[in-house]
């Protein structure tokens, strides 16, 4: 609750909820895709070493008039299902991962959780999306600044994972009201999205040396099983050591 | 108008017949409701981020002060509170409702008083009080649900695809927050009162805002701040002096700004003003310079910003009022570094080469470690 309202400068993210909604108008019309910029990993060491950063996951209900509701379980369970998943995946393929504990994290590394946050829904957005910039075209030159050094020294890494995933799941009253739209009138009313994307970052330059996104039938984050499916999507086409991305 | 205000005094009266008092003990934990836990988690890692946020003031004497005035503002629910403060220049706090609590160095130049900083406070603490974040939360999402049901009904029944209902929604919410805004006001001010502090800077607080955005619509800079949620400033103002004067009855004596916040504004002024010049907003930027120079802020560094200002500005004419400004400053014995070498830089770019060398020798004989030391002797061999 803020004390003053002024037009300007509410901590709105116009952005964020463009996005939101035109996820949940045109989810299902969009196929995961990959960017990168590199073919395989490079180290000084024996194998590639990548740390994982603590994913950004959320769920949340979508209630019947619309309004997500933030849901603690899901989250819950999501996030600890996401982290058995990729340990797997990490085995799977062969690389040293280390996990980042969020309890753990300095204050620039925080701050680069966020900033990946940000360039990635950027990305969304404006090279993914409706808004492409003149300037980029088709280049995929995104990168979260040479700073990020500092973080592959703290963790004597080579590579940072991030990933962000976002779920609406719809509520019985928000299904129930879909429904009755569409045997009423025959309209469409979105009933939940899912969406995420991940990045490999070169801890060298900052540079994203890769980036996949997801969006509707990724999977289900609340199980286990779900969140394999999930990791595998996200995580697909990612490069490794030997070259070849993993192709599932 | 006259009727919005005849509706806002409706409103403000069978509010204030009511007691308002706390929902909630000091202490509280949210309970098993499913939305409360979905609305805590959010708000407790928007916490975890913005501890770690390059706009948080860590300055241990600006967050005390802060903290103490809201410890003592919240008497038994002081532990309940974090309270953060934000380098952003605009007028403004807020409160989660886990407590997080952010006040905007924009308020502490508003202010003119501990007292008025302290109003804000006891505002928000309110709203937490009241737990307002989960009542708004709660009431958007019937709202929005009866609203949609309405426009479906409607398009059924009559082939209309107008939101209707959600828009109505939507104005029942704000109206719904409106009200909110008002039970803080009224609980907000009995809290303060409670803790020693003057009710009359309720309502005062808002006259200065009133008058600074008066001056800036007279310099056609923005429009008038609307405002959909919070009551009218001007209602505001007068709703909170009515209530005051009817249960605290006039003010003792004639107001003078206390020596607490005045130390705090000066010995921080420098980076608290920045960030104001920084906006733009000139004629919001004046009517702070005139306020603080008013209520007693060092001369010296009212002056500097005036200069930085007119500098900033660039309109025909402003550099010689710049570097008028910058003169006074220094006058006053008590300018910052940053008055000479910008005086310096206006001086060279007017041609006055000795002069500005003067000025350029003098920043780094107050300030020899200034980070800009190099190009500043780069000047003084260039031009030799």
């Amino acid at each position: 609750m803020s004390f003053h309202k002024q037009d300007a400068q509410q901590p709105v993210r116009p952005l964020f909820f463009a996005l939101l909604v035109s996820i949940l108008l045109l989810g299902g019309c969009a196929t995961t895709t990959n960017v990168h910029q590199i073919d395989r990993l490079e180290s000084v060491g024996e194998n590639p070493r990548i740390i994982l950063m603590p994913p950004d996951i959320r769920y949340y209900l979508l209630t019947t008039g619309g309004v997500p509701e933030p849901n603690a379980e899901w989250t819950d369970a999501a996030q600890k299902n996401f982290d058995v998943a990729v340990r797997n995946f990490a085995d799977q393929i062969g690389s040293d991962l280390t996990v980042v504990d969020k309890a753990d994290l300095s204050r620039d590394e925080v701050r680069y959780e966020a900033l990946h946050s940000a360039v990635g829904i950027t990305l969304l957005e404006n090279y993914f999306g409706m808004a492409t910039l003149p300037g980029k075209g088709e280049r995929f030159d995104w990168s979260l600044g040479p700073g990020v050094s500092s973080i592959g020294a703290t963790y004597d890494a080579d590579y940072a994972l991030f990933a962000y995933y976002r779920d609406y799941q719809a509520s019985g009253g928000r299904i129930a009201f879909a429904v009755l739209a569409a045997a009423a009138v025959g309209a469409a009313v979105p009933t939940g999205a899912e969406f995420g994307f991940a990045s490999l970052v070169d801890l060298k330059t900052g540079d994203i040396v890769w980036f996949n996104k997801v969006d509707v039938g990724a999977g289900e984050l609340r199980n286990p099983g779900g969140a394999a499916k999930v990791v595998d999507t996200l995580f697909k086409g990612i490069p490794t050591r030997a070259g070849a991305g993993i192709t599932q | 108008m006259l009727a919005a205000c005849l509706l806002a005094l409706l409103a403000f009266q069978s509010i204030a017949d009511e007691e308002i008092g706390h929902k909630i003990p000091p202490g509280y934990v949210p309970d098993d409701a499913r939305d409360e836990q979905g609305l805590w988690m959010e708000f407790e890692e928007a916490e975890r981020k913005l501890n770690q946020s390059a706009l948080l003031v860590r300055d241990a004497d600006i967050v005390n002060y802060i903290a103490q005035i809201t410890c003592r503002v919240a008497a038994n629910y002081c532990d309940d509170f974090r309270v953060y403060v934000v380098r952003n220049p605009n007028f403004n706090a807020s409160m989660t409702a886990t407590g997080m609590m952010q006040v905007w160095t924009g308020l502490i130049v508003r202010a003119q008083s501990t007292d008025e900083i302290a109003t804000v406070i006891a505002h928000e603490i309110a709203h937490y009080t009241r737990l307002h974040s989960l009542e708004g939360f709660r009431n958007l999402k019937g709202k929005m649900a009866r609203g949609s049901f309405f426009d479906l009904t409607l398009l059924a029944l009559t082939g209309v695809s107008v939101p209707v209902g959600q828009m109505t929604a939507m104005t029942s919410y704000l109206s719904f927050n409106r009200q909110q805004e008002t039970e803080a006001d009224l609980l907000g001010v009995r809290l303060l009162a409670n803790a020693g502090y003057d009710p009359h800077a309720s309502y005062r607080i808002w006259r200065k805002i009133i008058a600074e955005d008066e001056a800036a619509v007279a310099k056609s800079e923005e429009p008038g701040i609307f405002s959909n949620t919070h009551p009218a400033s001007e209602d505001r103002a007068n709703y909170l002096e009515t209530w005051v004067m009817a249960g605290f009855g006039p003010p003792d004596a004639e107001f003078v700004p206390d020596e607490a916040f005045l130390a705090i504004l000066n010995k921080h002024y420098l980076f608290l003003m920045e960030d104001q010049i920084d906006t733009n907003r000139f004629g919001r930027t004046q009517a702070l310079l005139e306020h603080h120079a008013q209520i007693g802020v060092e001369p010296s560094l009212v002056r500097y910003f005036y200069g930085e200002m007119f500098r900033q500005r660039g309109y025909e004419g402003d550099a010689e009022l710049a570097i008028a400004a910058y003169r006074h400053s220094i006058e006053g014995g008590a300018a910052p570094p940053e008055a000479y070498k910008n005086l310096g830089y206006l001086q060279l770019k007017a041609g006055d080469m000795e002069a500005a060398r003067q000025r350029f020798r003098e920043y780094l004989e107050i300030a020899p470690q200034a980070s800009d030391r190099a190009m500043i002797e780069f000047y003084l061999e260039e031009e030799q």
